[in-house]
Parts: C-alpha cells; structure tokens; sequence
C-alpha cells in the first residue's frame, strides 16, 4: 500500500529560501544574505551540443520564462549565424513575445505580488493569495483574469506550436507564419487584453492608490534604494522588450551607457561572493563597491520599474499616459521604490497589450516570407531580450561546425541578486533592533523580494505550491540565536 | 484554429483518464515523473487513457486537468529524510498552502483545485497525485540517480495497480512484458 501523506509545507522539490542575518554586538543588523538553491552544471551540459539545438534546451532551465530563453536564444542563434530575419519574420517573434509579457505580468499582478496591495499587506498570512484577492475583487474578475489569460496562451500556443518548450524560433526567421484568418482571431484576443490590463491599472488605481498606508508602504525609505537602472530600449529611447539597445541611466537618471547587446561584456562584470553560487553583475565602469546603492556603486537593477527609468516614455500610447501618472505620484523620475516595480509591471503589461494590437494590424504580419537562411560560420554570438523580471542575455561561442564550446547565460534575477540582497538587509533592518526581533520580519522580507519577480530555480513542480523560509539570525560570534520558519 | 471562442477543455471523445508526468526531463532526478508515467503508459496499454508530459504545476496544470473525468498526475518530490525512490500519494484533502512563498511563480496544486471549485471550473472527479522521493534534481544532466533509477519500475508497477484498482473508468489491459515506449530508458535493476 502506498504511503498517504500531507506534503509538509516545509519541504519541497526547490529548497529552501535562506536568509542568514548576523548580528553586531549591540544587537543590530551588521549584513544580511538571502539564499536560494541554484541548479548546476549547466554550461557542462550544453557544451558539445549543436548550438541551434539551445533555443529548445535553454526553455528547459526554467517552467517560467521559456519564451524569454527561447527568444534570447533565437536571437543568439542569428547572431551566431550572421543571419538577420525577414521583417516579418520580426513582427511575428515580437508579437508572440508581447503576449508572453502580458500574460506573465498579469499573472504576477494577481497571483504573486498583488495580493499584498489588494489583500493588504498587513492582512493574515492566510487570506494573501488568490483565494483572498477573489474574496476582495469578486468571482467575475478573477474568471475575467483566467479567460485573457487562457486566451492569449492558446494564440501563443498557435504561434509557437507550444507554450512552454516553444519550436517557433529560428536562426534568420520562424517556423511558422500567420493567415489572415489567425490575424483577425488573434485581433480580437489583443482586444480582450487590452481591455483588461486597462481594467488591471484601474484595479491598482482603486486598491492601492485609494488608500494612503499603501501608498506611504510603496514609498517608504524602507523599499527604497537609488541605485543605476538598465533596461534594452528601441531607437526612440522606449521600452522594447524584444529587440534593441542597452541603456543604463544613473541614480539621478542621467544615460550612463547605451550599447549594442554584442558589447555587453565591455560593461558588464561579474562579481562572485564565497556564499551564493549565484553571481552579482555590476557595471564594469564603475565597479564592484559592495552591497550597497549610490552613484559610486556599480549595482544596478533590472525588471520593470527599472526598465522605465532606463527609458524616455513608452512607445504606446495608453502605456505613456499610465507611465507619466506614476511618476508622478512616484515623485518623478527615476524612481526607487521597490514596490513600485509592481506598479510599473501593469504599466508595461499595457504597453505589451497595446503593442500586439499595432503589430497585428501590420499588413506585412501575414507575408510568407519569414526566414532567411544562415550562410556564415558560425563563432561566436549574442541575444538579448528583456524577460518579465529583466534583462536576459544568452551568449554562445561554437567550433566552425556549430558545436557549442562556451556558454554564458545572465539572467534576469542574477542582474537583481545584489540588490535583491540589499533589500532583504534593509527589511531586516528595519525588523531587528537591540536583539529584538520583530515576528513580522519575514513578511517584510517577503515584499522586498517578491517586488522583483525573482526566479528561484525551476518552478517546475507542483508539489507543493509553496516555497518556504528560513531565517537564521546568529549574533556577532555567529552562533545562531534565533531561527524564523515559514 | 480560434483563440478567440476556443477553450481549452478536451474534446468530448478524448479518453475519460488522463496521466500526466511531470517533470524537466534535462535535470536528472526531476525528470523521475516523466519516466514513470512512460513506464505506467507501458504497463496500462492506450486505451481509456490518454497521457501527457509538462513541465510545469501552477495553472498550465489546472488548464491540463479541466474537463477531465479523471487524472493522476506524477511528479518528483524532496522531502527531508525520506528515502530516494519511495513513492508517496499526496493527500489532496490536506491543508491549504496559505501562500506563494518566495515568488515561486505557480499556484499550488491544492490553492489551484480550490481556486477552480470556486470558479466553477470543472475538474476530474477521479483524481490522484503521486511523487517519487527523488535525490538530486538540481545538476543538468539526463541520467538518473541510482537510487531512483532502481525505484522507478517497482513505483510505476504500484502506480499502474492502484490505478486499476482504484479508478472509476474502463481502461485497457496490461501488456507488462511489451517494449518501452519511444524516448523511454529501461532501468537497469530488476523490478
């Protein structure tokens, strides 16, 4: 007889989320670490392998961005390839990669990180997940949420064959075109998107706006750090979550850099801690300082508010008009409030929705011509997308036969695992005074992180539905006096 | 194809049993519940049952399970202290996760079988979940662990049982003895 069990909500496939907080001797928070398991081996894995075989492995490595990778990787591919695609070829990658952000964005809206605003960040534990933000939004919205959300998966999943382990990229194009009949279909489901990512901003307006202690949690000093932004923008100086260039704006928002994503290595760096297998990129010009914020640190941040500082305006209309109000409740630009990436998520998720009306409206979307085929030798190559928690870039070198000798690939929650770290020290700060030890430390924790969308590993379980805490606080010895669980 | 009136609900002639393995088949040990739903494919024969292979719980799962008169879902579980290769069913009328710790980006299986009740979206009214205790399912790699790799026929012979002996629908015989399935990778210990 098989063993029945209550999966202990302690234990899970993904490991814990560890926070190691060491104490000074008065009792004060000295520095704080937050840990999660990494996976291993992956470039290993990869090497010998026929690089075109990566835009299907690398949607692999993780069950919640696989259109990121995969449109990073197709992208790598044509770079490696010496090979640019049809400008249909373009439109129709574009296209599937802003349904993939909307969806994305709206499901963190409602699932992940908005039932702390539209629950309440100080509600019970209990009641902020989806099940509470239905019993505060009703019935019909949630099943208004599933159905956009169903919809723009199953148009997805007609564009790329599959949602999850996509085979729709190519080196120099796609595999599939659209019909005028797909067009009009697909017409009517950006509609539907649209509609509600602008009921989604009139969600967050009502719920959070509304209420003063939310706004003055969004902007406290507490979720709040003046760091350098980067964001990959279009010619204009816009968001463009699929192509462009690399812009980095400083804590005042002046540009400090913008490149071609081949030359990411001339300012980019990585530095690497004894602690965490995760590495901490830096911006090479002005250096490795520590953990800490300023215009004299090399930290900088990615995902969406830092997307938006990094740019001047949307490229959409409805999305500029979002933009420019919350800057203005923000104070201006750029803005630091952690929380506010939230905020900025429904912004671009706007933007995305708007974006695939424009491109479906494009009357070069149904043309047959969406591949060239690759000539050169391949050696070396690099792509870059903006995956919904930031900046992804995919680097490949090859043998003259394609096969894969070096790969490097930074994700978006490496850009953000510094200030990440520095997030969850100053929660901890804030929580921890003398040695006493606030009970609601781990909530605040909580937000501080989930603010940035991180991805921990692969999500690619369902037993169970949670990953749980672990805060381990030592005092100045390092012995650990007090240990927090969730 | 439309998207726009579609939904994703299985067509009414698909078979009333839905197996689905879940897993990343690149991550060694993780990839445990795909190989042991192959093996259950071998072992229950195609008719009245349908299976599936995804990499991922959350909502994309519910999506799989809507309509279904009835599913078992297969996955790979870590517990502390348990041996690699022990099978475990979860009990589904456990206590409700209160919530997404650490932004892990899916619903809880428990939180989406509840949120879908509440939404009155259907789902199977057969269901069960198994998980293989695995050992390392963080290391690239297509190779199983000993340990799990010597578990796998033992646990999909148990799951195919139960599955007989428990589910409500007519599904086919046995055909333990016939060749795996494409893809598949025999164990190299004895059952």
């Amino acid at each position: 007889m098989t063993r029945r069990i209550t999966i202990d909500p302690i234990t899970r496939l993904e490991g814990h989320g560890k926070i190691e907080i060491f104490l000074d001797e008065k009792g004060n928070v000295e520095r704080a670490f937050f840990q999660v398991p990494e996976l291993r081996g992956f470039e290993t894995f990869c090497l010998g392998r026929p690089a075109e075989e990566m835009a299907r492995i690398t949607p692999r490595i993780c069950g919640v961005c696989p259109t990121a990778h995969h449109m990073a990787s197709t992208k790598c591919l044509d770079d490696l390839y010496g090979v640019e695609p049809p400008r249909t070829a373009k439109l129709l990658r574009e296209l599937a990669y802003n349904a993939f952000m909307f969806e994305d964005h709206l499901l963190h809206f409602y699932y992940l990180g908005g039932p702390d605003f539209v629950v309440g960040p100080r509600a019970p534990k209990g009641e902020r997940n989806i099940l509470g933000v239905i019993a505060k939004v009703g019935l019909e919205i949630a099943g208004k949420v599933i159905s956009a959300r169903k919809k723009v998966r199953l148009m997805m999943e007609g564009m790329m064959g599959k949602v999850i382990h996509p085979v729709f990229g190519l080196p120099g194009g796609v595999s599939k075109g659209m019909t005028e009949e797909e067009r009009k279909d697909y017409l009517t489901v950006a509609d539907e998107a649209l509609d509600l990512a602008r009921f989604s901003l009139g969600l967050f307006d009502q719920v959070v706006l509304q209420d003063k202690e939310n706004v003055g949690l969004v902007l406290s000093e507490g979720y709040s750090h003046k760091t350098y932004y980067m964001g990959q923008v279009n010619e204009k100086n816009q968001p463009d979550f699929y192509d462009g260039w690399i812009r980095v704006v400083d804590p005042e928002g002046k540009e400090f850099a913008r490149f071609s994503p081949g030359d990411y290595t001339e300012h980019i760096a990585e530095h690497v801690e004894p602690w965490s297998y995760i590495t901490f990129p830096y911006l090479k010009k002005v250096g490795w300082k520590g953990f800490v914020d300023g215009k004299d640190s090399g930290v900088f941040r990615v995902a969406p508010l830092a997307r938006l500082n990094a740019s001047e305006g949307m490229a959409t209309p409805e999305a500029q008009a979002a933009c420019d109000k919350m800057y203005n409740t923000l104070g201006g630009k750029p803005a630091h409030a952690t929380l506010a990436f939230h905020w900025a998520r429904l912004v671009e998720a706007l933007q995305a929705a708007e974006r695939m009306k424009e491109i479906l409206r494009d009357e070069e979307i149904t043309s047959p011509k969406i591949r060239n085929l690759p000539q050169a030798t391949p050696k070396e190559g690099v792509g870059i997308v903006e995956a919904p928690r930031g900046t992804l870039i995919h680097h490949y070198f090859t043998d003259e036969k394609g096969l894969l000798t070096k790969v490097n690939l930074i994700v978006a929650t490496n850009h953000n695992a510094a200030p990440i770290a520095m997030s969850v020290e100053k929660a901890a700060k804030s929580a921890i005074r003398d040695g006493k030890v606030d009970d609601g430390l781990l909530n605040m924790v909580e937000m501080a992180f989930r603010a940035y969308d991180p991805c921990h590993a692969c999500a690619t379980h369902t037993l169970p539905g949670r990953m749980p805490l672990v805060a381990r606080i030592r005092d100045h010895r390092g012995e650990v006096i007090r240990v927090l669980r969730r | 194809m439309c998207c726009a009136g579609r939904d994703s609900s299985p067509p009414a002639s698909a078979p009333p049993l839905l197996v689905v393995g879940l897993g990343n088949p690149f991550l060694r040990d993780d990839a445990a519940g795909i190989l042991l739903a192959r093996e259950v494919r071998r072992l229950l024969g195609g008719v009245g049952v349908e299976f599936r292979e995804a990499a991922t719980g959350g909502l994309e799962l519910l999506e799989l399970l809507e309509g279904r008169a009835g599913a078992v879902v297969i996955d790979a579980v870590l517990l502390e202290g348990e041996e690699p290769g022990r099978l475990f069913l979860l009990d589904l009328e456990g206590p409700l996760a209160d919530h997404f710790d650490g932004g892990t980006h899916h619903l809880g299986l428990l939180e989406g079988l509840e949120l879908a009740r509440r939404l009155g979206i259907p789902m199977p009214s057969f269901l069960r979940v198994y998980a293989l205790q695995v050992e390392d399912p963080f290391t690239f790699g297509e190779d199983l662990t000993p340990r799990v790799r010597e578990a796998l026929p033992r646990a999909a012979r148990r799951i195919a049982r139960e599955i007989r002996a428990s589910c409500p629908f007519r599904i086919s015989g046995p055909s333990p003895s016939g060749p795996l399935p494409p893809g598949s990778r025999r164990s190299s210990s004895s059952p």
